[in-house]
Formats: structure tokens, sequence, C-alpha cells
């Protein structure tokens, strides 16, 4: 998972409670309130967080900006310096009663905690900078202006290695397997409701959060990798039950798949065994992303095989 | 065959000029339903007009349910061919359904495709929008069911049929069909049961062997099943007792309570009751001298289940969306997942992940689990209750389940039951900073 989806995925579970992972946040009442927005600060000019969090309880907002390299921008560090509690009242639609006072924090890797600071240090900015390190996230540069967000981030333990991976599942960084896990139960569930086709759009909307207000460059590599596995589906795992649609010609002009065979409808002992099926081909389908080094001949169903 | 008319209780639309109600010194008791229909005194089998109202249908369950507690008051056994009443809560998922949509979800589920070959059934329609009869058969067995879809979501089935024989088709139906599934009632919410009438006795099922992800032959194995009917006042003891930290906690699931259930307070009134088994299945069984008193006991406890389920569909179900006032770029996200944590680490996690998303009863979610690392896997389900997505991340001691906005929350519901019954009785279901959900 990626640096920028871990760190997503990992605010908003802190936010939210969720089991696992460390409830200060939850417990001073921040919730994510915009992913990735992009709103202009008092000079006017644009500032593109990567999630902003506040909270009515303590009447604070936090705009977080992570990298996963090892610098900074003394260009963006400037703008972020000129956002005022108007700008996120005004322009980000943060409820007033939330961001009474705010801080801009800056989140590295542990392993560029020496450049990640330096920007924020030459600029004489006052944002607190923070590493995940094996143990969490730590501060080290400067403190929040909020007493109580500091101590939620001081010593914040996380495991990594449960982490949710489920608020946003994918990005252009996610391997084909992750694609392929999170495709074909949509394309299942389009069977069961009888459609003809499988539309790459829907697919996209379905599987990704934000996809219609994605950058059309971002979302054509996501686009790029549904296809790939749902055409790799079409023309071994699933060949039975759906094709490639044609485009050229075609009188539908976007990216589909043809339902050629739906064993998911019709009398419920036949649905029974289909579903047996399918998570075989799921699973080889998966399989195959994840290990394509070793795959293995597997007899699916009446001479199918992968 | 000795027919008799139901015992005359009155009604403006029934009776002639000149009739009136019966008065009985100076107490009129007024009854709340009106009951028309005849039946056998012998068999039980009905012997009357079709029913076409839930007026008669009322007036003929009652009459059902007061010669069945009569027959085992007198002899403590039913006679051949009578039965108890049987209610069914069942969700069914037909969106903002109109009457002919419940029709035909009703002539699916019943259809031959459905049910499987030798079978059969008839869906009657009635004077009442949302009420229906069915006449069902698969192979040996037959049943009538009435069905009150008034809710068009969860619908109220009732049977005066051959219980064996009424469940085998409802069980059929529902596990055949994706429209239909049963409310299911966790532990807690039929220990609540017990507080609504005075206590009578539990039945307690647990079987881990329907996920079997431990050896039970060895020495330090935990409970395979535990299974014991306790009636009588002392059954909270006992339950008391097997809950203690050493003896079975985990394993100690309560499946069935029975209540007797008064119409007004007892104090009151004690003529009209009724003695009500309740399923953690949704299935309650019932007899005694007042249906309304058993309709008022299903209506509350389906008022309980359809406000947890609605609740969680309401708060729980991931969404993204625009802050308030906001442009619609201006996106956020509202839900939170479910979280599930056990008594116990998962003992071999493949093997627990096998079993319940396999697609199959009890627990019905289909999915391919992935390996996230060795303790930790992430599956990407279908309910095939609904076909609704659902997201679970499975680590030895929790799962966290991601519902998404749209999704049923009877999936979750009908999961933390099943574990309580099928893995572990401690299970817990909480929410976001560990506040308990049941």
């Amino acid at each position: 998972m990626s640096f920028n989806l871990q760190l997503l995925n990992l605010f908003f579970g802190m936010c939210r409670g969720t089991h696992g992972l460390p409830l200060a946040l939850h417990n001073l009442g921040y919730i994510p309130e915009l992913v990735e927005p992009s709103f202009n600060n008092s000079e006017d000019r644009l500032v593109a967080p990567d999630l902003v969090l506040a909270s009515a309880q303590i009447h604070h907002t936090v705009v977080l900006e992570w990298k996963s390299g090892a610098n900074t921008e003394a260009d963006q560090l400037q703008r972020y310096s000129q956002v005022t509690p108007a700008d996120l009242i005004a322009k980000a639609y943060i409820h007033r009663n939330k961001c009474e006072t705010h801080d801009v924090a800056i989140i590295g890797r542990d392993e560029h905690r020496v450049r990640i600071p330096i920007g924020v240090v030459d600029g004489g900015f006052g944002f607190p900078v923070l590493v995940t390190t094996l143990q969490g996230i730590e501060i080290i540069r400067n403190a929040f202006s909020s007493a109580q967000t500091d101590a939620a981030f001081r010593d914040l333990e996380v495991n990594w290695g449960t982490l949710p991976t489920t608020f946003f599942p994918l990005d252009n960084d996610s391997g084909l397997w992750e694609f392929a896990e999170h495709a074909i139960p949509h394309a299942l569930e389009e069977m069961v409701k009888g459609s003809p086709r499988i539309m790459l759009d829907e697919l996209g909307k379905r599987m990704i959060p934000l996809w219609d207000r994605m950058r059309p460059d971002h979302k054509g590599q996501l686009k790029q990798k549904i296809q790939r596995v749902m055409n790799r589906a079409a023309q071994v795992e699933f060949r039975i039950h759906f094709e490639r649609g044609a485009m050229r010609g075609g009188a539908i002009n976007t990216p589909h798949w043809n339902i050629i065979d739906n064993p998911l409808v019709g009398a419920a002992d036949k649905r029974q065994k289909a579903w047996k099926a399918m998570l075989k081909k799921h699973q080889a389908l998966i399989d195959y992303y994840r290990n394509p080094e070793g795959q293995e001949v597997l007899e699916l169903n009446e001479g199918e095989a992968v | 065959m000795g027919v008799r008319a139901r015992r005359g209780f009155w009604s403006a639309d029934r009776l002639g000029a000149g009739q009136g109600p019966p008065v009985a010194g100076i107490r009129i008791v007024l009854r709340p339903t009106t009951l028309f229909a005849l039946q056998s005194t012998r068999s039980g089998s009905a012997q009357f007009m079709p029913i076409t109202t839930r007026r008669e249908m009322a007036g003929w369950l009652e009459e059902v349910m007061s010669h069945a507690y009569t027959e085992l008051e007198e002899r403590q056994r039913l006679e051949a061919g009578t039965s108890l009443l049987k209610t069914y809560l069942l969700e069914a998922h037909s969106g903002n359904a109109e009457h002919g949509d419940v029709l035909r979800i009703l002539t699916a589920a019943f259809s031959t495709d459905a049910l499987g070959e030798r079978s059969g059934a008839q869906i009657h329609e009635t004077e009442e929008e949302f009420f229906f009869r069915v006449e069902a058969n698969w192979a040996t067995n037959s049943a009538e069911f009435y069905v009150d879809a008034t809710d068009h979501r969860f619908w109220v089935l009732h049977s005066a049929s051959n219980s064996l024989k009424a469940d085998r088709i409802l069980r059929r139906v529902i596990a055949n069909d994706n429209h239909l599934d049963c409310a299911w009632l966790p532990m807690q919410l039929l220990e609540h049961v017990t507080t609504m009438g005075v206590f009578k006795g539990l039945h307690l099922d647990y079987d881990h062997r329907e996920v079997p992800d431990v050896e039970f032959d060895v020495p330090d194995a935990p409970v395979e099943y535990l299974k014991m009917q306790l009636w009588g006042n002392r059954a909270r003891d006992i339950l008391r007792i097997l809950r203690q930290p050493d003896a079975f906690s985990s394993a100690t699931t309560l499946s069935k309570v029975k209540i007797k259930h008064y119409l007004d307070d007892q104090r009151i009134d004690e003529a009209w009751f009724s003695l009500d088994e309740v399923k953690w299945d949704g299935k309650i069984t019932a007899r005694g001298t007042s249906y309304q008193s058993h309709i008022n006991l299903v209506n509350s406890i389906y008022r309980s289940y359809a406000e947890k389920v609605r609740g969680f569909e309401e708060r729980f179900g991931l969404r993204y969306e625009a802050a308030e006032g906001a442009p619609a770029a201006a996106n956020a996200m509202s839900g939170e997942p479910f979280n599930i944590t056990f008594s116990r680490p998962i003992g071999n996690l493949e093997k627990f992940l096998s079993a319940v998303f396999s697609g199959t009863e009890p627990f019905r979610l289909w999915g391919a689990p992935v390996s996230i690392n060795e303790n930790y896997f992430r599956v990407t389900a279908l309910d095939l209750h609904v076909t609704n997505r659902i997201t679970f991340e499975v680590a030895r001691d929790f799962i966290r389940v991601y519902l998404p906005h749209g999704s049923c929350g009877n999936t979750v519901v009908r999961l933390y039951t099943n574990l309580q019954h099928y893995y572990d009785s401690q299970v817990l279901l909480t929410a976001g900073g560990g506040e308990s959900l049941f």
C-alpha cells in the first residue's frame, strides 16, 4: 500500500475510533473533513493538502500534508503559512466552530527524518513535522498549537501490520492483484442484477472513492489497471461468463465487457454451484497477479483451465 | 367432522341489527379482534371461507392459539394435526415496494426455480393491500402462510401448518432467494425479550463445529457444542452459573426464550395472554388466549430489531459526500466500520475464513480472502442474501466490517448472531471507541 493510502486509511481509522488503532484523535472529536481538497489561502494562492481533520469538541483544525520523498517545497510551505481560519471557513467549508485555531502539519517517512524538516526550519515556519516510524508516528520538530492535539500525537503507537485498508482501497500504486480483488465482486454484482454488460467507468466509480472528482491523468491510470485485470479475466478465468466488448464500430463507445453466460440468475441449485465456481475463479485471478511465476493450471469447470 | 362457529366476538361490520356485545355483569370486556372463521374442533385444520383480511386472520389464529393452549393444558400434548401458531419475522429487500412488487417477490421466492423440483405454490391476493396467503408444497411438505408486508421491508408471516413442514419450506425459500432473509436476533435482544413478559424458560444452542478452526480432541480444546433446555423460573440461575468465567462463558448462547405476555397489565386482567417462544432466527411460536397479545409482542420485538438494522445502515454505511453547504468537490466521508472482537484469538485464520466466506449457510457471505500478512486478511465479499458488497479486515482477535452506503444492515446482524452461535458466545459488536452495539 502506498504511503498516501497508508496515511489516509490510518487517519480515517483513528478518527473513527477503529479497533486496533489509537483512540486519542477519536476521543478529541476529530473527524476527517476533507480529502485532497484544494482551496485558496489569504493571498489567493492555491493549497491542496492531503487531508483536513477538524474537531468541534476542541474547536481545532489540522491541515495535513504528507511527503513520501525527502524534501518539502519552499513555495508550498509558504502557501500553507498563509492559510487563516477565515480561509478554512469560507473556502474549505469547515464549520467556524471547528477552526477557531488550526495547525498545518507535515508528515514524512522515518528515513527522511533529517531532510524533511529542513524546509520548515529554513522558512521559519512553526509547522509540526512528524515522521512515521516502525512503532507509529513521532513529532520530530515543533508542536501543535493545541496542547491536547499535541499530546495525542506524542508517542502515537501504530500497528502498521493491521492498518485499515478499506476506507481508501486503491490508488495508482496499488498492485494489479488488488484491482482484481475489488473488480470481480462488482462485476458479479452486475451479473446478479441481470445486467447485459459491465462498464469500465461504473466499475471505477464503485471501486474507488472520489472517482468523479479525480484528476483525469490519475483516473486514466486507474482505468488502465481495471481494464487490464478485466481483460485478463475475460480471456482466461471468467471467459465463459463475459467477453471484452467491441468499441470501434460497436454501439457502446467506452470500454465494457458483455455478459455472455450468467449462471447467477435462474434456478437456485445451479446458482449455488455457480457461486462456488466463481470463488475459485476469483481466487485464481488474484493468485495470477500476486504470483505470476507460480501459476498452476487449475481445472475449474468442465474443461475450463487457467 | 364437527365444525363449529368461532365464538362470537362482536363487530360492527359482521353483526346484524339488534345484536350487541356480550355483557358480563357490569363489566364489559371488549376484545380487540373480530373473529369469523370456522375451525374443525378435532383436526385443527382450517375449514373456512378463505381468509381475505387481516382481521379474519387474527380471529382464526386466536382460535388456533387457544385450541393449542387448551390441548396442552389438559392433555400435555397436541392432538395429531393440531399445531401451534408460528410467526416468522422476515426481512425483505424490495426497495420502495408497491403491492405488485411484493407479489412478484413472493411469486419468485416460492417458484419452482427457488424451491426446486417437486414443488408448487399458489400466491393469493386478498382484500387488503400487502396481505397475501401462500399455499406451498415441496417434496412431502406442505404449508400455508399468511404474509403481512404492511412494513414493506420487515414482513411478518403466520402459519398454523405443521411446524416441521412449514419450517422446511420457509428455510428453503430463504436459502434460495436473494430478497428474503430471517430477522436474526442476537442473544442480547432475546434477553431483552424476557423483560417483555413473565419469564418461563430458555434454550441454549452453541455449535463450534460449523467453524472448525481448532482441533476438538486435544486437552485444552474449547467446547465443541452445548445445547440445553431449561424451563421454569430457575432457568436464569443456571444461565448465570454457565456464564461464570470458569464455566462455559464462551459457549453459552441463548437461542430461545419463553415468556408469558399479557395483553394488559397482569394486575388488571390475567385472562388474555400469549405464551410465546421466541427463537434466534426470528421464529415465534405461540399459544394462549389472545392473538392480540402475541402480535403486540411480535411488533415490539420487530420494532427493536428494525430500529437496530436501520440505525446501523444510517450510522455505519460508508459514503463520500460534500461537506454541508459545500460544492461537490469538497468531499468527505461519513460512516465507520463495525468492530467485532472475540474472547479468544482465532485458532486457524484460514480455516475460519474458509468457513465464514464460502457463500453457504449460515453466514451466506461469499468472498476470496487475501492475506495482507500472515495474521491479517482482507475479504472483499458479497452478501448472497441481497448480493450487496461488504468488506472485512480479519485479524486473529478482531474483524472490521465495512458496510458500503446502501448495503443491508441485516448482514452485520446475521454475522454477529451466527458468530455467537457457531464460534464465540462472548463475541462483541462495537462502534468506534468500543461502544457496544447490542
